[in-house]
């Protein structure tokens, strides 16, 4: 792990009743791509907002390589931020856009003037140093405000939806594009986002967020295999949820998890991990593409509808399954998505290739399953 | 689609009635402007052209003692209400979202001049002659002249900043200029043509303004109190050039207003 630039503790911010941002703790590494990824609403603008020195916190503290940032104007701070609508000066030419905070810390002409061209080269748009921002498109624009913002060498750069308002071909080019700047400046990227796959593409870290707390922090990877919490599965990538409630098998102490009707068998390190009771919600996790979709030979798959008991664990069991018939497939071009609904009416997306072949057809009886590590166990936070 | 709705006589009747208005609002401008050309000075025969009325204008030195003194009045007017009532604009837009207040700071657009200039006289009579001892004079018709146009100016430049970014200026102080710097690189050029045709509007009410200035003059003489001294006896030819000359200077006016406007959008 490297250095914290970042660490913000207890951090709360009221408006009214309401808490926006609810007793939040969060350190932000050195040199790392940080996504803080939640659906409107649920306090990650304001997050950034107090980083970037716009609002107050109504409690705790938010330091800055050791130094507390609370009470610092935003004119003070070493950080800078891009705006989702990016807030160019509509007066000014591209070049002064991009000049205006190195004159405002009294850099000398010429060294402002190289490095807007070193700014503007490293965003890719030389040569419209003289156009004003409403003569230039929306990625263009995008590329001024990154250079901007980034002229300054800030500590943190942090950016509040950054591709939400591009068209969606540009949107990839310039995700690849922040990737590349990310690595070639060596900042610390700080983004705020709402869209999933935005944060499954750019982030080496993302924070699910939801009503003004952080739900999950880690590795986009660790987040979407390991989530904790059914609200962190189904913000990053697309899930199969089944959802039921922790009991122990009948004169055993060995946990499962019981639905409408089914019943799988739970492993006790993962059960205990997560704090999990009798009692307890809490749901499995699918991911389509470990999901294994098996056509039933003989097509008796629902003749024990309601009672599909097929037990299973779900770490470190053998292939699991349960029954279902196939409602919808749909070509993606190389693999099918192959739409079961489970006998409790529960629907689970499996993605497979071949599925002609292996008789997935609309109608079909098949048992879902999956591998030996393809579910996980989580807390059902979904009310 | 909605004009090939009315056709035929409807058509023609609303031609009519564009020539109509259009020539009983320009047809006395044309008539005293030719006046004051008209070398016998009689409105009745034209005896040929001159620019004779227009030297006696010039030589005409209360008139022209008159004319200056409102150009300071209008000046020192105009800055006084733009800086305050920008100032105001700001507060209001920005932080007592009051709709109870808007209008208290409006009245004074709405209030008839004369009952403003009545107020303000026996207000100045108290506070400024009785109380403190001081004479009337050009400097209680520019606080009067400030005092209504202040609302005028706030009210335009209001209208400005309800379509401002606010996030250009936390983009500037992101970027590390201070409140003030921030307010003088990025509110203000952003907000300036509200500004500025707020000052054109600050300057013309003023320029014009009689009932008040009348009221609150004192013993000082600005154009329209001076105008109207000399039309009590008649028309002058001499007045006629004079109303040609200002409404040059207006007709300009309000043409760079418009540009400055057009520009800005």
């Amino acid at each position: 792990m490297s250095e914290s630039i970042i660490r913000i503790e207890g951090l709360t911010k009221r408006f009214g009743e309401v808490a926006a941002v609810d007793n939040v703790d969060l350190d932000l590494q050195e040199n790392e791509f940080f996504a803080l990824l939640g659906p409107s609403g649920c306090g990650k603008t304001t997050l950034l907002r107090m980083l970037a020195g716009f609002e107050t916190p109504d409690a705790g503290r938010i330091t800055l390589d050791g130094r507390d940032l609370v009470g610092v104007p935003p004119y003070r701070r070493p950080l800078n931020l891009m705006f989702q609508t990016y807030a160019l000066f509509p007066h000014l030419r591209v070049a002064d856009n991009v000049a205006y905070g190195l004159r405002m810390d009294g850099v000398g002409k010429a060294e402002v003037s190289r490095r807007v061209g070193e700014a503007l080269d490293l965003v890719r748009l030389p040569g419209l140093e003289r156009r004003r921002p409403h003569q230039l498109s929306g990625g263009q624009r995008q590329r001024v405000a990154l250079a901007r913002a980034l002229v300054k060498r800030p500590r943190v750069l942090l950016l509040d939806e950054p591709l939400a308002a591009l068209d969606r071909e540009i949107r990839l080019e310039m995700q690849l594009e922040l990737k590349r700047l990310q690595h070639s400046v060596g900042i610390t990227f700080v983004v705020v986002t709402h869209d999933q796959e935005e944060a499954l593409a750019l982030a080496d870290r993302v924070a699910v967020m939801r009503t003004g707390r952080i739900l999950q922090v880690g590795p986009v990877e660790e987040l979407y295999e390991r989530p904790r919490a059914l609200s962190v599965a189904t913000a990053l990538g697309e899930a199969n949820v089944l959802r039921g409630v922790v009991e122990h098998a009948e004169g055993t102490d060995t946990p499962q998890l019981r639905g409408t009707s089914w019943v799988i068998r739970l492993d006790r390190a993962t059960v205990d991990g997560l704090a999990l009771r009798p009692g307890d919600r809490a749901a499995i996790v699918l991911r389509p593409e470990r999901t294994v979709v098996t056509a039933v030979a003989g097509g008796d798959g629902l003749t024990g509808m309601g009672v599909g008991m097929d037990a299973a664990a779900v770490t470190g069991g053998p292939e699991a399954a349960l029954r279902g018939r196939v409602s919808e497939t749909i070509y993606l071009g190389g693999s099918h998505k192959v739409a079961v609904d489970v006998a409790d009416g529960t629907q689970v997306v499996a993605r497979v290739q071949g599925a002609h072949e292996a008789n997935l057809v609309p109608g079909a009886q098949v048992t879902v399953g999956w591998r030996p590590d393809g579910a996980v166990l989580v807390v059902d936070d979904r009310g | 689609m909605a004009d090939r709705a009315i056709r035929g006589w409807g058509r023609r009747f609303l031609r009519l009635e564009l020539g109509v208005v259009l020539a009983f609002l320009y047809l006395p401008i044309v008539v005293v402007a030719g006046l004051s050309f008209n070398k016998s000075g009689l409105p009745t025969a034209w005896t040929g052209f001159s620019l004779d009325w227009y030297a006696s204008v010039v030589q005409n030195e209360s008139l022209l003692g008159a004319f200056g003194n409102t150009l300071i009045v209008g000046v020192a007017t105009t800055i006084i209400a733009t800086v305050l009532g920008t100032l105001l604009a700001l507060g209001l837009e920005r932080t007592v979202k009051s709709p109870f207040l808007y209008t208290f700071v409006y009245v004074p657009m709405i209030i008839p001049d004369i009952v403003f200039a009545i107020a303000l006289l026996s207000f100045y009579n108290l506070a400024f002659t009785a109380m403190l001892n001081l004479k009337l004079g050009l400097w209680s018709v520019v606080l009067s002249h400030v005092t209504f146009d202040i609302a005028f100016v706030a009210v335009v430049v209001r209208t400005r900043l309800r379509h401002f970014d606010r996030s250009i200026e936390e983009a500037s102080l992101d970027l590390g200029a201070n409140e003030l710097r921030t307010f003088w690189n990025v509110t203000l050029p952003a907000i300036l043509p509200g500004v500025v045709a707020g000052a054109l509007i600050a300057f013309t009410l003023s320029f014009d303004e009689f009932i008040i200035a009348f009221f609150t003059k004192g013993t000082s003489e600005t154009f329209p109190t001076q105008v109207y001294s000399m039309v009590r006896f008649g028309v002058t030819p001499e007045v006629n050039a004079i109303a040609t000359v200002v409404l040059g200077l207006s007709i300009t006016l309000v043409l760079a207003s418009q540009r400055i406007r057009g520009s800005a959008d």
